[in-house]
């Protein structure tokens, strides 16, 4: 195995701070080797990445040697331009970023054919829609005139990874290539990847913030701690409950109720939220998970009354949800408040930690002195960051801060959209510790919106999940292996931990998956890919009937199996 | 789209309906007689109220309205007052000169801003960011009628090369088909570059901002790790972002110009619209007053209709799927 990249105490950093994020790097990657990098966010992961394609961001610097097959990039004028694409390669983390909005998908990938020695458009034309049916795209021909928005987000990824393999780069730099994708989509761009490197003999150095992914896709696994690089320590993930057990069975008036709930977008031919009735009890934590467009946040914003349903009721304490902008209508919204996954994005830049806190409290006529202390106190925060702007703090206390603001308010029920998949394993369990800790104290009814199975069920009492606008498996939280639903069963079976245990994970077809909108009208939305499909899946919508007590399932050919794992293909 | 555009029309009239009201209400009201300044200074008192009379000036004002609406809604722009013939004669006469020289300057200061623009978003920070923003600086802050002058003093009068005003040579009816074009290219270089010269760098600033924008996002990035060379990213890849809010501009830049050009055409003796309708005010020709500034309020909305119409067809995330917002 030769070698293509040499790094050699290297050290990088911002020059605003005051010490290296990373020193003393030391890396070799050989040729057609696949490395994993892990480590925290903010660690220098991606910057690392971007000084080894000579692309700092301004404000940055890089220290050290770095030698591409034995030479230096940056002593030579034209180094980096003649590296960039065709030696090293990047795959960027958001798909909706990574693309063009202005320029069709065709043209962006016969680009890098063009830029890697096609000899005519017609032919790079013929290169891209080869790669676009090797990343498994339907109908290839026609995507090549189609716009980036046209494509769901696993298609967008998938599409640009045909552009980065069209340049025939020798070191992929993957960025969390998959942590805007949900489980199902994640394994099918992991696949995809892994077949693309070893039928070309691509090196990868991959990153992300998910040691469970790591081993998956590499040879060889790193960390970075202490900012340096360190093999990665063999630590099973911590299982444990990170919140406080022992809570209050769900009785009496729930805190928050919804019936035949109904929302559907103008234009689209299919109901975002199709019927759902679902209660949130107080002190107790529900897991909403599904795929990408189940319909989830949709779901959540509907509740939280931030869009008017089209049909069906919510009930908040015993009172209907209210739209406008009347004064009883902001008060009754006021008892839902909404936790998100960008905190970044949900706090004004321009505004004070502390001033957002003392505003959220003045409009639920609660503002005192000290009620912003008060409230950061509350969330684990030292009173001194209420001087503070948003941009002047971690992700982590950006997140404590958003959960102070929605406190201000007084709720009852605390919706959390996604409020952890931005954030590392370390930064996740400590605010699902203090989302738990609030939730008792404060005895809110919590609705925990996320793909992640895991954290959902580590975190609530009972699970909903989710596909194609409608709740498809209602169970009790734990234990996982009970969840009965084929769809259900695909979520858990793509988890990197249990992909981890098939040796030939990459193999077999990678599932195109059923378009919302394309299902049949009537029957169930799965019908056709379904490994328990039969004819009456095809006439209609199974209801959602009870299986055991706390258990409800809406697949009648997966009820009459006499055990999960049968579902498993 | 057609519901959009059907709203988009139905306000687009209604602008200038309430536009025209305005117009009317306000040169009205202001001070002057157009009768005292046609007439001679020795005629009789009673002679110009029986002119004043002819005109339909003693009227109440909103009688005088609803008249001029009629004769509007009928197509007829009436008689000038100090001409004495049809004021759509003498419209239909500037009309052709000046749209000739306000899209040719339009043209012209786009060019010049994108080469700006991306002399200076490109190599930011570097010589030619610098210089070519002092240059533009310099242009923009010349009034329009001293930048005029001056072109006419270096190339009319010093160098000789170009003609200093008029729309066409005396005896050029004479010429054939092409050294005519010749000529009227001649004529138009000088009003063509004093507009175009003063009005890039607003241009230039916008697209310079909106390409720098687009050059430090993600697919930027993305694009340039895949190989992709420098001048393909600026060119290809950032610049259609950067022209899409321009065409929205363009329509918002169109009454800077068609005003620039009333300027611009009277130092020239450019026979526009701008030059007429500074003669009528002079006069106090109010038929002419009316129809070139309703001209101008036409041509004004007409050109942000169809820049909004543009900005539609020119993004597809709008084009295909987008909400329909007025």
């Amino acid at each position: 195995m030769s070698e293509l990249l040499r790094c050699e105490g290297l050290a990088l950093g911002f020059t605003a701070a005051s010490a290296p994020l990373l020193h003393g790097v030391d890396l070799v990657i050989g040729e057609g080797e696949a490395v994993a990098l892990s480590g925290p966010s903010g660690c220098g992961k991606t910057l690392l990445a971007r000084a080894l394609l000579g692309l700092l961001p301004s404000g940055a610097w890089c220290d050290g040697r770095l030698l591409w097959e034995g030479r230096d990039p940056t002593t030579s004028a034209d180094g980096w331009k003649r590296l960039r694409g065709g030696g090293i390669s990047w795959l960027p983390q958001d798909p909706l970023g990574g693309l063009n909005p202005l320029l069709r998908v065709g043209e962006q990938v016969a680009e890098s054919a063009r830029l890697a020695g096609a000899a005519s458009r017609a032919e790079a034309r013929g290169i891209a829609a080869g790669l676009l049916a090797e990343m498994q795209l339907p109908d290839p021909e026609r995507l090549l005139d189609a716009w980036p928005h046209q494509l769901s987000g696993g298609m967008r990824q998938r599409a640009l990874l045909a552009a980065v393999l069209a340049r025939r780069p020798r070191l992929l730099l993957a960025d969390e290539p998959t942590s805007s994708l949900d489980a199902p989509l994640q394994r099918e761009l992991l696949a995809l990847l892994d077949r693309a490197r070893r039928a070309r003999g691509l090196a990868l150095l991959f990153i992300t913030h998910d040691r469970d992914l790591a081993p998956l896709v590499a040879d060889r696994c790193l960390e970075i701690r202490g900012g340096r690089l360190v093999a990665l320590s063999a630590v099973a993930t911590p299982n444990s409950d990170p919140v406080p057990a022992a809570r209050a069975p769900g009785i009496g008036e729930p805190a928050l109720a919804a019936a035949g709930l109904e929302v559907r977008y103008p234009g689209a031919r299919a109901f975002a939220v199709a019927g759902v009735d679902l209660e949130l009890h107080a002190g107790r934590a529900v897991g909403l998970v599904g795929g990408s467009g189940s319909g989830k946040s949709s779901l959540a914003r509907a509740l939280a009354g931030h869009l008017v349903p089209g049909a069906g009721t919510v009930t908040v304490a015993g009172l209907p949800q209210a739209h406008g902008d009347s004064a009883p209508a902001r008060a009754a919204r006021r008892r839902v408040q909404m936790l998100f996954q960008d905190a970044g994005a949900s706090l004004d830049p321009r505004q004070r930690v502390g001033d957002a806190l003392t505003e959220a409290a003045a409009a639920a006529g609660a503002a005192t002195e000290s009620v912003a202390v008060r409230l950061l106190a509350e969330v684990g925060l030292p009173a001194e960051l209420a001087a503070r702007h948003p941009h002047a703090l971690s992700g982590g206390q950006r997140q404590r801060v958003a959960l102070a603001r929605c406190l201000a308010a007084g709720p009852a029920v605390l919706i959390a959209d996604e409020p952890t998949s931005a954030l590392d394993a370390e930064a996740r369990d400590r605010i699902l510790t203090l989302l738990g800790t609030v939730m008792v104290s404060r005895g809110l009814a919590v609705l925990l919106v996320t793909h992640d199975v895991d954290t959902a069920s580590a975190f609530c009492d009972e699970l909903l999940v989710m596909h194609s606008g409608r709740i498809v498996e209602r169970a009790p939280a734990a234990p996982l292996a009970l969840l009965r639903h084929p769809h259900s069963r695909l979520l858990l079976a793509c988890r990197p931990a249990a992909l981890a245990a098939l040796p030939q994970w990459s193999e077999g077809p990678v599932r195109a998956r059923v378009e919302v909108g394309g299902a049949p009208s009537s029957g169930c939305p799965l019908a056709g890919g379904c490994p328990l499909q039969n004819a009456p899946c095809f006439k209609e919508l199974p209801p959602l009937a009870p299986l055991a007590p706390g258990h409800w399932l809406r697949c009648p050919p997966a009820s009459e199996l006499p055990s999960p794992q049968f579902i498993d293909t | 789209m057609i519901p959009w555009l059907a709203r988009r029309l139905l306000w687009s009239l209604l602008m200038l309906v309430l536009l025209a009201t305005i117009v009317f209400a306000v040169v009205r009201l202001a001070p002057g007689d157009p009768v005292a300044a046609a007439a001679s200074e020795s005629a009789e008192a009673r002679d110009l109220q029986l002119q004043r009379e002819r005109l339909g000036l003693d009227r109440p004002l909103i009688d005088q309205y609803l008249r001029w609406v009629a004769q509007c809604a009928r197509g007829d722009w009436g008689q000038s007052w100090r001409q004495q013939r049809p004021v759509a004669d003498i419209i239909g006469e500037a009309l052709g000169p000046t749209l000739l020289l306000t899209t040719t300057a339009y043209a012209l200061q786009l060019a010049l801003a994108i080469a700006a623009a991306v002399l200076m978003a490109a190599y930011r920070g570097r010589a030619s960011d610098h210089l070519v923003g002092g240059i533009g600086l310099v242009f923009q802050s010349m009034p329009g009628y001293w930048l005029g002058l001056m072109l006419i003093l270096v190339f009319g009068r010093g160098l000789g090369w170009l003609p200093s005003g008029g729309f066409g040579s005396p005896g050029a009816a004479g010429l054939s088909a092409g050294a005519r074009l010749v000529d009227l290219a001649r004529h138009l270089a000088l009003p063509v570059a004093t507009l175009a010269l003063g009005s890039f760098m607003v241009t230039a600033r916008y697209l310079r901002a909106a390409l720098d924008e687009a050059l430090a996002q993600d697919f930027i990035l993305a694009a340039r790790a895949r190989g992709v060379p420098h001048r393909r990213l600026v060119w290809r890849h950032a610049m259609p972002h950067a022209l899409v809010p321009m065409v929205t501009l363009a329509g918002l830049h169109l009454p800077q110009l068609v005003g620039g050009a009333v300027v611009v055409e009277t130092v020239f003796g450019w026979p526009g619209l701008g030059r007429i309708a500074v003669e009528a005010i002079a006069a106090r020709d109010y038929p002419v007053i009316m129809a070139t500034t309703l001209l101008a309020a036409v041509l004004v909305t007409l050109g942000s209709l169809l820049a909004d119409i543009g900005a539609r067809r020119a993004d597809p995330r709008i084009r295909l799927s987008g909400p329909e917002t007025p």
